[in-house]
C-alpha cells in the first residue's frame, strides 16, 4: 500500500466546483425558487422555559397573504425513545419537539408556530401577531444550576438518577488500573478545573430549504445539509411518514461543521406545503441560527494527572460535565473517549455527564466534545511539563500512545502517527524560533476517531473517454475533487476528464452523512472499488476488440496492453476504446457500496505563538503551525485547508467565542457583530505539515482529516497564553477583559 | 473464543464481569449468547458501535469474529466535519 506510486493522488488540481462558486452561480439552500412558491417563517419562544397555555393564531390567519398557520397541535406526537446505548444515540421524539414545541418551550427561540405567506415580510409579521400565553417556569441556565439540590428538572419523566428525577441524562464511566494507588506513587500531581462556554459552529450559510408537495403524497426537499439520506429519514420519523414518500436533493452547502447533520425547518416546510398545496421555502435569519440551531456544549472538566519525576505518567482522572441543551444528547461520550487517549495512563478514570439545561439543543460540532476535554487535559500536561522542567514535546513523546497501546475506551491502537506529529513539530523551525516581547509559545496534541459508516458510488465512462462519478455525500470539504482524483488514479485519465457529482436520495445508493471525517476515506473506498470494476470492464472491451481473452489484457495508466507478444496489438488508450463501447457491449458503468470500520485514528500536534498587550489584555496569534497525520493526502490543498480551518475555529473558541445570556436566558449576542469569530485579518497564515502514516485499512492509506485539527487549538492557545502571561487560564474564552483581569490580579 | 471487554458502565449488566470469553462466529451470535446469559443486558448493545481487534464498526451486527478476536461495545461516534 505505502509503496504504491501515485500519478494523481497527492496532486493539487483545480477544484471542480470553483467556477460556479466564485461566479455566484452555485445554488445553496436559499437559492431554490419554484413557481407559486410561498415563504415560511417561524414564531419563537420569548422565554427560556415556559408552559404554553394558549396560542391564538387568529390575527395571523386574518392577514392578507397568509396561507397557513401551524402550531405543535398540527404535528404528530412522536414518542420520546432513545435509540442507542448510553454513549451515543438519537431520540426522534426530541428532534420532533425541537422542530416545533408542543406543550412546553425549553429555550429562548424554541419554535412554537409557523406561517406560510406570499412574502417573507408577511410571514414574519404574521408570526409577530401570534398571541401566546405562557406560564413561565424557572429556567436552568448552567451546569451548576442544573445539578444543584432542588433544581428545576427539565424532563422529570425521562431522566432518573438514584431514584430521583434528574437533569443528568447520562453518565459514562471508563476506568482501569488502581487509581488511588497510582496517584499515591506519583511524584507530581496537577489538578485543576476548567470551564468552556457554549459556542456555535458559525457556518456562513444559514439553514434553508424549499419543499414541494405533490398530490400523490410525495415530498421533494431541496436543502443545505450534510446528509440527504439523513434528512429523508429524520423528516419521515418526525412526521410519521414512509421515507419512500420523501426525496431529498442536497444543494451546495456553505459550511456545516456538524451543525447540518440534523433537521430544523424541513418538517415544518413539509407540513406548510401540504396544507397550502404550494411549494414553501424557509430560511433562517442569522439570529435564528444562533438562537435555535445546534451549538456545541458548554462544559466543565476537572482533571487530575500524576507523573513520576522522570516524566512518566502514572494516573489520570477526569470528570466531564457537558450541557446538552434542552434535550439529551451532548457529546459526553466522545469527550470521555478522547480525553486521555493521546497518552499512556496505566491507571485512569473518566466520568462524563450529559446534562440538560434550558438552552438550544446541541448538535455535532467538528470532533464533538473532544476539544472541551482536550483543553483541560492538555492544559494539565503543560503544567506537568513546567513542574517537571521537561520540554513539553519531550514529555509528550515520552508518554505518547503508539501502535499496540490500548485506548482508555477499550481497543488497541493499530498504526497511528501521534509520535510522528510530535517529532515533526519539534523539528519545525517554528518550535525553536525566538519569541518577542510579551509573546508566549504553547503546544498541544489532539486525537479524533474518524468514522466509517455506509457509502456508495457509481462510476461510468462516456464515449469520449471521460468519466462521471456520483456519490451521495454533499461536498462540504472538497470531496468532489478527491473523488475525481481517485477515479483518475484507478482508470488512468486526467483528473479534469472526471466529472464528480453529488446525487440525491433517488439517484445514488444510500450514503451516510458528510461528517465524521469519513468521506474521502469511506466513500473514497467505494469510488476506488467502482473504478476498479470499470477497469475490468474496459479490459473486457479491449479483449473483444482484439479478439482475445480478458486475461490477456492489462490496463495501465489509461491504456490497454495486450499480453500476447505474438499478436499484433498496439497499446490502445481509453480514448480509442471508449468510442467502441457501443459495439462491444454498451455503456461501462460500475457501482460499489460498503460499510467499513472507522477511518483510522487521527492525531495532531499544534504550535502557537501569542502576543498579549499588557495594557488592554488583547491578544494576537502571531504564528501558528499544525502538524497532522493524514495517512495519505489525496488532495493536499484540501487537507491543508481542513487543518487551517480547524485551527482557526479552535483559536476563535479559545480567544473570543461564547454565547452571552441575560438573566432570563435570552442570547444577547445572536449575530456576528457581537459573537466574535476570527476573520482572516485576525490570524496569521497558518502553517501546515502533513504527516503520512498510512492507515492500514484503506487502499491508499487515507485517514479522516476534517475534525482532528479543531481538537488541539484550545489548549495550544491556552498554553501559549500561560507562557506569555504566567497565568493558567481555566476558563474560555480568553477574551481581553478576562485576560486583563487575570493579569492585573496576578501582577503579570 | 472471542474475548469481550466491558466498560465500567456495561459491567452493571453482566454481573460485574470485566472480561468474558464466548464462542461466537459473528457479532450477532455473540449478542445472542450474551443476552441469553445476561437477560438484563438484552437489547442494550443492539445499537452500540463494536470494536473488533481494534477496528471500530458502527454497523457490526454481521461482522465475523476470529477465534481470538477482542471485542468492545462502544458508543456510536460519528462527528461533524
Amino acid at each position: 500500500m505505502s509503496e504504491r506510486k501515485f500519478k494523481y493522488v497527492g496532486t493539487r488540481p483545480i477544484r471542480p466546483d470553483g467556477v460556479e462558486k466564485v461566479t455566484g452561480r452555485a445554488n445553496y439552500g436559499a437559492d431554490i425558487v419554484l413557481p407559486g412558491m410561498l415563504h415560511g417563517a417561524i414564531a419563537r419562544s420569548e422565554h427560556a422555559h415556559a408552559r404554553i397555555v394558549r396560542i391564538d393564531t387568529s390575527a395571523a390567519e386574518a392577514m392578507d397573504g397568509v396561507r397557513a398557520v401551524l402550531t405543535g397541535a398540527d404535528f404528530p406526537d412522536i414518542p420520546n425513545q432513545w435509540m442507542g446505548d448510553d454513549e451515543g444515540g438519537i431520540d426522534f421524539g426530541a428532534i420532533a419537539q425541537n422542530c416545533m414545541a408542543r406543550d412546553r418551550v425549553l429555550y429562548h427561540g424554541h419554535a412554537l408556530a409557523a406561517v406560510a405567506a406570499t412574502t417573507t415580510a408577511i410571514a414574519q409579521e404574521a408570526c409577530r401577531r401570534i398571541e401566546v400565553e405562557y406560564e413561565v417556569l424557572p429556567a436552568v441556565m448552567d451546569l451548576d444550576a442544573a445539578l444543584s439540590p432542588g433544581a428545576t428538572i427539565l424532563h422529570p419523566e425521562a431522566h432518573v438518577r438514584d431514584g430521583q428525577p434528574s437533569n443528568i441524562a447520562t453518565k459514562i464511566v471508563y476506568e482501569g488500573g488502581e487509581l488511588e494507588d497510582a496517584f499515591a506513587q506519583a511524584d507530581v500531581i496537577v489538578e485543576r478545573e476548567f470551564k468552556t462556554p457554549m459556542v456555535h459552529q458559525g457556518y456562513i450559510e444559514p439553514h434553508g430549504c424549499t419543499v414541494r408537495f405533490n398530490e400523490d403524497g410525495k415530498y421533494t426537499i431541496w436543502c443545505s445539509t450534510q446528509g440527504a439520506f439523513g434528512v429523508q429519514m429524520f423528516a419521515a420519523m418526525v412526521l410519521g411518514l414512509d421515507p419512500n414518500l420523501i426525496k431529498c436533493v442536497p444543494t451546495e452547502i456553505g459550511g456545516g461543521f456538524g451543525g447540518k447533520t440534523t433537521i430544523y425547518l424541513e418538517p415544518v416546510a413539509m407540513l406548510l406545503a401540504r396544507h397550502t398545496g404550494r411549494p414553501v421555502r424557509m430560511v433562517m435569519t442569522r439570529e435564528e441560527v444562533f438562537r435555535a440551531s445546534g451549538p456545541t456544549s458548554g462544559g466543565k472538566v476537572r482533571v487530575k494527572l500524576g507523573a513520576k519525576r522522570d516524566g512518566t505518567f502514572v494516573a489520570g482522572d477526569c470528570e466531564i460535565t457537558l450541557e446538552a441543551g434542552a434535550f439529551r444528547g451532548s457529546p459526553a461520550g466522545a469527550a470521555a473517549m478522547t480525553a486521555l487517549s493521546s497518552y499512556r495512563f496505566p491507571s485512569y478514570r473518566i466520568q462524563s455527564y450529559d446534562v440538560v439545561v434550558n438552552k438550544p439543543k446541541v448538535a455535532a460540532y467538528r470532533a464533538p466534545g473532544a476539544p472541551i476535554s482536550n483543553f483541560a487535559v492538555e492544559s494539565c500536561v503543560d503544567e506537568l511539563s513546567r513542574e517537571l522542567a521537561i520540554d513539553p514535546i519531550e514529555l509528550r513523546l515520552q508518554n505518547a500512545v503508539a501502535e499496540g497501546d490500548r485506548a482508555p475506551y477499550g481497543p488497541v491502537f493499530k498504526q497511528i502517527g501521534l509520535r510522528e506529529t510530535l517529532e515533526q513539530a519539534r523539528a519545525h523551525p517554528h518550535y525553536s524560533a525566538p519569541l518577542g516581547e510579551n509573546q508566549g509559545r504553547g503546544i498541544a496534541c489532539g486525537f479524533w476517531f474518524n468514522a466509517g459508516l455506509q457509502s456508495s458510488a457509481i462510476v461510468s465512462v462516456n464515449a469520449d473517454g471521460s468519466a462521471i462519478v456520483r456519490t451521495g455525500n454533499p461536498d462540504i470539504g472538497g470531496s468532489r475533487a478527491s473523488m475525481a482524483i481517485m477515479v483518475a488514479e484507478e482508470i488512468g485519465i486526467p483528473v479534469e476528464r472526471v466529472r464528480p457529482m453529488v446525487g440525491d436520495t433517488e439517484s445514488v445508493g444510500y450514503t451516510d452523512l458528510t461528517g465524521g471525517s469519513r468521506v474521502t476515506f469511506a466513500t473514497g473506498m467505494a469510488v476506488i472499488e467502482a473504478s476498479q470494476k470499470v477497469v475490468v470492464q474496459l479490459r473486457e472491451r479491449a479483449a473483444i476488440i482484439w479478439g482475445v481473452e480478458v486475461e490477456d489484457v492489462r490496463w495501465e495508466d489509461g491504456v490497454a496492453y495486450g499480453l500476447n507478444a505474438a499478436a499484433d496489438q498496439d497499446p490502445m488508450p481509453l480514448h480509442v476504446v471508449a468510442p467502441q463501447l457501443r459495439t462491444t457491449g454498451g455503456p461501462v458503468v460500475a457501482s460499489a457500496q460498503l460499510s467499513p470500520p472507522a477511518a483510522g485514528p487521527g492525531f495532531a500536534t499544534h504550535i502557537c505563538d501569542i502576543e498579549v498587550d499588557p495594557e488592554t489584555g488583547r491578544s494576537q496569534v502571531v504564528r501558528y503551525t499544525t502538524v497532522q497525520d493524514a495517512g495519505k493526502a489525496v488532495h493536499p490543498s484540501y487537507v491543508e485547508g481542513q487543518m487551517q480551518g480547524g485551527a482557526a475555529q479552535g483559536i476563535g473558541w479559545a480567544l473570543n467565542e461564547e454565547y452571552v445570556w441575560d438573566e432570563d436566558g435570552k442570547v444577547e449576542n445572536p449575530g456576528f457583530l457581537d459573537y466574535r469569530m476570527p476573520v482572516a485579518s485576525d490570524l496569521p497564515m497558518i502553517d501546515t505539515v502533513i504527516v503520512e502514516v498510512p492507515n492500514p485499512i484503506h487502499p491508499y492509506g487515507v485517514r479522516g482529516v476534517g475534525e482532528t485539527p479543531i481538537v488541539p487549538p484550545l489548549a495550544t492557545v491556552a498554553n501559549a497564553m500561560r507562557s506569555a502571561t504566567g497565568v493558567r487560564f481555566e476558563q474560555l474564552p480568553m477574551s481581553p477583559p478576562r485576560v486583563l483581569a487575570a493579569t492585573d490580579e496576578t501582577g503579570s | 473464543m472471542a474475548r469481550i471487554i466491558f466498560s465500567t458502565a456495561q459491567r452493571d449488566w453482566v454481573d460485574g464481569a470485566e472480561i468474558l470469553e464466548i464462542e461466537a462466529k459473528r457479532v450477532v451470535d455473540l449478542l445472542k449468547a450474551l443476552y441469553d446469559r445476561y437477560p438484563a443486558l438484552a437489547g442494550r448493545l443492539d445499537h452500540a458501535a463494536v470494536a473488533i481487534d481494534g477496528d471500530i464498526y458502527n454497523d457490526a451486527r454481521f461482522q465475523p469474529l476470529l477465534a481470538d478476536s477482542e471485542v468492545h461495545f462502544m458508543g456510536q461516534v460519528a462527528g461533524g466535519q
